[in-house]
């Protein structure tokens, strides 16, 4: 049963169950299988009891296919070295549609300092939940983990199941704690605004622009991104610091590079894809001042003009940049930002070709970013259902269909800073999506309670939680709120 | 040892650099001094010699093999980088103070402090850090630097600790509390400039957003529409295959179609000029890849653009610049280095590539003509120079002289193949050439001229002291003389002498005949042949004599066939005129002649 999207009738976990096994082997890989059931079990395994029917279903699931491919492979180990899988030593692809299981998946057992799950014998049902249960309830960040399990395994007389450590050295990313990489997420964010700010400065004195430091953030933005995007995509709600334009490029940065992420593009070019967010206006800099700043309306030359922001653009990267994959895809993607998918926008173009992802990527990121900004009668960003509804009509059009659904999986349907009335007369803001795209309408959402004179944050909570007597969900979301009608400023609380 | 193993192991000794560890070690240290050891070395090896060398790869695998059996015994290998040292245990490993050749230095200076290695470590991780290790000194220093390089990579079974000065460079204020952020918001209304996309479609001012809001249509319920956020196996195989082809190394030519679109929109001289700069780059990196196809586009679309768009003088002078640029030595050059080493080059889109330039690339083919050892692509450039040279020939004819009997051979081809006789003293010339395959080829290219003077030459080749030349000269004389030929050639095949010659001559000349009475039965031409000759008494040299002056009027007065008036005396006019329809022959003929040249040579081989 479905949730009506303005009414949020309670519905049961789990909308769609998996296919049987097989039904998706042939399109996925095994080791993409064995992530996706165990990672469905291991979450029910966070939120349900070992009874609960939904627990048997998922452990049927997930036991069925250890066994049937201990069958055929006789040993099923499934490693994580980073982030990357390696299933019986073959590395695991990511598809786009389970970026986020993956991502999820590893960062649990990363929390746990597990490193690798073992099979070398058929498991029965039982087993394998007193197996995950036992993988759930582990302490965050111990190493010894790994001990305990087999520990407790023996003790079970669970033999041929076995866990081993992460390998990970203190100081790398997956050893850092949330408070960390939200401080340094929040220094990437303003540093890069301020960054843009010298690089336009530096354009237009025509002074010598050190590309490298640009680098630098945008690798700092991917590691970023990589470890856990909400936070960064949070910032990203921020849509008036300092000055808009510089805001807004910081912004569609961080949507490019997590977009892309989740598309599967290499962690290199991603920083390149993130360049080409940061400097993808960098035309305007050579649009007059009157023009570019004029609130009233623009004649037609002075539209024409500002149109051409996108060829002045591309040729300031030509002059900016040695030749190279980096200064490509920053020629591209500023170029082609209002090409639109179809090609209807402009420049017009005197041969017919197709826009390139990244010009696709960046134009869909800039429209969205650019959607949701303040507006003369909105002092605050509001985002309302009617924005996904211009960017699903506009589908197809404007905008490369797959990559509108990616970035709706992103963002989710009730979009990261969304203002949301709970059916429990509880107020928030959507801060985390989840990474399940059954569960899209169920994200995380930071409680707001007035107290002062004003909003204060208050608990996270996850809308997945159910109550355990009624075995519906505890809470739902109504309805979406305009921020302005309450003088709440949603990234004051994504900070 | 070889006093070549001992060279290379004088280049590559690194005992100044790795020092002897002193005091009591652990297993585990001097295993890492070992291999700290071969790595200095392989960097070192892959400095100096070229990939391909031998000696690179041996390190590479020794180096490989080393890491793997000291991951697999300690799972782990971390050393720490000082300013001019690298340690492993507190113990130097490396030490070097050398500013330019210090590796330790190179990896201090750009922020890196510690490397590690864990176990599962690959082959190809190994390399790529080689080849990043073996690069320190061509780093562009705007753009790169170790630690991105490496961040790049995206190595899995190795990482690094690096400082990053960068980043604490950057200025500004990060906000701590929500007070500090509020004073740097701000809320004048943002002008128009970052409306426009919305503004596509409707045309107004900022209200109108409300507007087109107002309009939207929402799906009913999103949440119960799942195909709104599901994607579909297609598209997600679609999407993979985007990414797949945008990660692609040569995914960097596709900005050549925003270049031309920037060519084509912008009217002022400085950015125009940039992004024919670029494209130059671009289109010489085609040219060192052998991307003739990519390369073959972007002059096609120079060309056009010359011939059809309205250009101001200055971009005129500017892409026929670039025009130009493809028929210069140095490019061609490029050419001729990728036909020498690439394996996969396609020649048919070389050929059509080459069939774009222009006379000013004449010379430099020629030259790279003179080198190339790959016998197809030397038939290409031959092609090549049939198309571009017909109206230059007096670029090709100097080479007629070269001292390289192959290219001369080569030049031959090219200029019977144009067919001017402009070309016949140079051909002439090259008759007397030392190297019989240099004078087969002038005769079969005067055969393809034609003309009185070709004539002259052939007869005075049926009596070369080669015979495979003799023959060629045979078929070619008919060929180019028809009927009119004939008594030249049945006065040698009614000789004594010519019954003495080998059977792949007589062959020849009994198929010249037969070009000369295309509608002859065999047997009828066999018994013209066993005509009583002439009164003998003729020496040498008589016949060349002889050919020099008209043919007897009752030879060519005998009936050779039988259809249509008889031909009138052979008078040079009457040749002459002949000589002009020498290329249409019968497709029998022709095979003849083909078959000879197929028996007696291989075409254009050395």
């Amino acid at each position: 049963m479905a949730v009506d999207f303005q009414k949020g009738i309670k519905k049961e976990p789990s909308p769609n169950p998996p296919p049987p096994l097989g039904q998706e082997m042939g399109s996925l890989n095994q080791g993409g299988e064995v992530i996706l059931r165990f990672h469905r079990l291991f979450k029910g395994a966070t939120l349900y009891d070992r009874n609960n029917s939904n627990i048997e279903r998922l452990a049927q699931e997930c036991q069925m296919l250890v066994n049937a491919l201990i069958k055929s492979e006789s040993h099923v180990v499934l490693k994580i070295v980073r982030d990357n899988y390696f299933f019986n030593s073959i590395r695991i692809p990511v598809k786009a549609d389970k970026y986020s299981i993956f991502k999820s998946f590893s960062q649990e057992l990363a929390r746990r300092c597990i490193g690798e799950l073992e099979f070398t014998e058929e498991i029965k049902k039982e087993a394998l939940k007193d197996f995950v249960f036992l993988l759930a309830k582990l302490e965050e960040k111990n190493e010894s983990n790994y001990l305990y399990v087999r520990q407790q395994l023996e003790l079970l007389g669970i033999h041929k199941v076995s866990v081993d450590k992460l390998e990970f050295f203190k100081d790398e990313d997956l050893y850092v704690d949330s408070a960390k990489q939200k401080r340094q997420s929040k220094e990437v964010y303003f540093k890069a605004i301020n960054l843009v700010r010298e690089v336009v400065e530096g354009v237009k004195h025509q002074k010598v622009v050190n590309v490298r430091k640009a680098k630098h953030l945008m690798q700092s933005a991917v590691n970023s991104i990589m470890q856990d995007d909400s936070t960064l995509l949070g910032l990203a709600t921020i849509k008036n610091y300092d000055e808009y334009t510089f805001n807004h490029s910081v912004n569609v940065a961080i949507y490019a590079i997590a977009l892309g992420q989740r598309i599967g593009i290499p962690k290199k070019h991603l920083s390149h894809l993130g360049m080409a967010g940061l400097f993808h206006d960098i035309g305007k800099t050579r649009i007059p001042k009157e023009v570019l700043n004029k609130a009233g309306n623009l004649s037609p030359q002075e539209w024409g003009l500002l149109r051409y922001h996108p060829v002045l653009g591309a040729e300031i990267i030509i002059r900016l940049k040695e030749w190279g994959e980096l200064s490509t895809r920053m020629i591209d993607a500023t170029f082609e930002h209002h090409l639109k998918y179809d090609l209807t926008g402009y420049p017009k173009l005197s041969r017919k070709r197709n826009v390139t992802l990244f010009g696709k990527i960046i134009t869909l990121c800039d429209f969205y970013d650019a959607l949701v900004r303040p507006r003369v009668y909105r002092k605050f960003p509001y985002i309302s259902e009617k924005i996904l509804g211009i960017m699903l009509e506009r589908s197809g059009k404007d905008f490369d269909p797959a990559l509108v659904k990616v970035l709706i999986n992103m963002i989710g349907i009730y979009p990261l800073g969304t203002l949301v009335f709970l059916n429990t007369d509880e107020m928030g803001i959507v801060s985390q999506t989840q990474e399940d795209p059954d569960l899209i309408d169920r994200p995380k959402v930071c409680l707001l309670s007035y107290k002062d004179g004003e909003y204060q944050k208050g608990d996270v909570v996850d809308l997945r939680e159910i109550e355990e007597e009624t075995k519906t969900f505890k809470r739902s979301i109504v309805k979406m709120l305009d921020p302005n009608e309450f003088s709440i400023n949603v990234a004051e609380f994504l900070i | 040892m070889s006093s070549e193993d001992k060279g290379e192991e004088t280049v590559l000794d690194v005992s100044a650099e790795v020092p002897k560890v002193e005091g009591e070690l652990d297993e585990t240290v001097v295993q890492a001094r070992d291999l700290m050891n071969t790595l200095v070395k392989t960097i070192k090896a892959h400095r100096l010699y070229p990939p391909e060398n031998p000696t690179v790869a041996g390190f590479s695998n020794q180096l490989f093999s080393k890491f793997h059996n000291f991951l697999n015994k300690y799972h782990s290998f971390v050393f720490q980088v000082g300013e001019y040292t690298l340690s492993f245990k507190g113990k130097i490993l490396y030490e070097n103070s050398d500013l330019k050749s210090s590796l330790a230095f190179h990896l201090y200076k750009d922020g890196l402090r510690e490397i590690r290695f864990i176990e599962g470590l690959e082959q190809n991780e190994v390399q790529s850090l080689i080849e990043i290790l073996s690069q320190v000194e061509q780093i562009n220093r705007m753009e790169d630097d170790l630690v991105t390089l490496m961040w790049e990579r995206d190595f899995v079974h190795m990482s690094y600790l690096a400082t990053d000065e960068f980043l604490e460079e950057v200025s500004g204020i990060i906000p701590e509390t929500v007070e500090q952020f509020r004073t740097h918001l701000v809320f004048e209304p943002p002008a128009q400039n970052v409306a426009i996309d919305l503004h596509d479609d409707h045309g107004g001012t900022d209200l109108d957003f409300q507007e087109i809001l107002e309009r939207v249509n929402i799906p009913p319920s999103i949440v119960a529409n799942r195909s709104v956020y599901f994607l579909t196996p297609e598209e997600l195989e679609r999407l993979r295959k985007e990414v797949e082809n945008e990660i692609a190394p040569t995914f960097v030519f596709n900005v050549i179609d925003i270049l031309f679109e920037i060519i084509t929109l912008e009217k002022e001289e400085e950015p125009y000029q940039d992004s024919v700069n670029l494209l130059q780059k671009l289109f010489d990196a085609l040219l060192t890849l052998g991307e003739f196809q990519k390369a073959s586009d972007l002059l096609t679309r120079v060309n056009i653009m010359l011939k059809t768009h309205e250009l101001k003088d200055w971009q005129v002078h500017s892409i026929q610049r670039l025009a130009d640029s493809a028929g210069d030595a140095q490019r061609i050059e490029r050419i001729g280095n990728v036909l020498e080493k690439g394996k996969n080059i396609r020649l048919e889109e070389l050929g059509q590539y080459l069939l774009l330039l222009r006379s000013n690339a004449i010379q430099p083919l020629i030259q790279v003509l003179g080198t190339l050892s790959n016998s197809k692509a030397r038939r290409i450039i031959c092609d090549t120079l049939c198309h571009i040279g017909k109206n230059s020939i007096e670029l090709i004819i100097p080479f007629v002289d070269d001292t390289r009997w192959y290219l001369v051979r080569n030049i031959l081809y090219v200029l019977g193949r144009i067919g001017k006789e402009q070309a016949i003293p140079a051909i002439q010339r090259a008759f007397q050439h030392k190297e019989p395959r240099v004078r087969r080829e002038a005769i079969q290219a005067l055969g393809l001229v034609g003309g009185t003077k070709a004539l002259e030459i052939l007869v005075k080749a049926l009596s070369d002291e080669d015979g495979r030349i003799r023959g060629i000269s045979a078929l070619c004389l008919a060929r180019v003389g028809k009927r009119e030929s004939q008594p030249y050639l049945l006065e040698i095949m009614q000789s004594k002498e010519f019954a003495k010659r080998d059977n792949a001559e007589k062959k020849a000349f009994m198929d010249a005949l037969k070009i000369t009475a295309p509608d002859e039965d065999p047997a009828s031409l066999q018994k013209l042949v066993e005509k009583k000759p002439k009164p003998m008494g003729e020496k040498k040299g008589e016949v060349r004599i002889k050919a020099e002056s008209p043919p007897p009027q009752n030879q060519v007065s005998k009936p050779v066939t039988h259809e249509g008036p008889r031909r009138s005396s052979p008078q040079r006019p009457a040749i002459q005129g002949r000589f002009m329809t020498a290329r249409r022959q019968t497709p029998v003929a022709r095979r003849g002649f083909r078959n000879f040249f197929k028996k007696c040579f291989g075409f254009l081989t050395r």
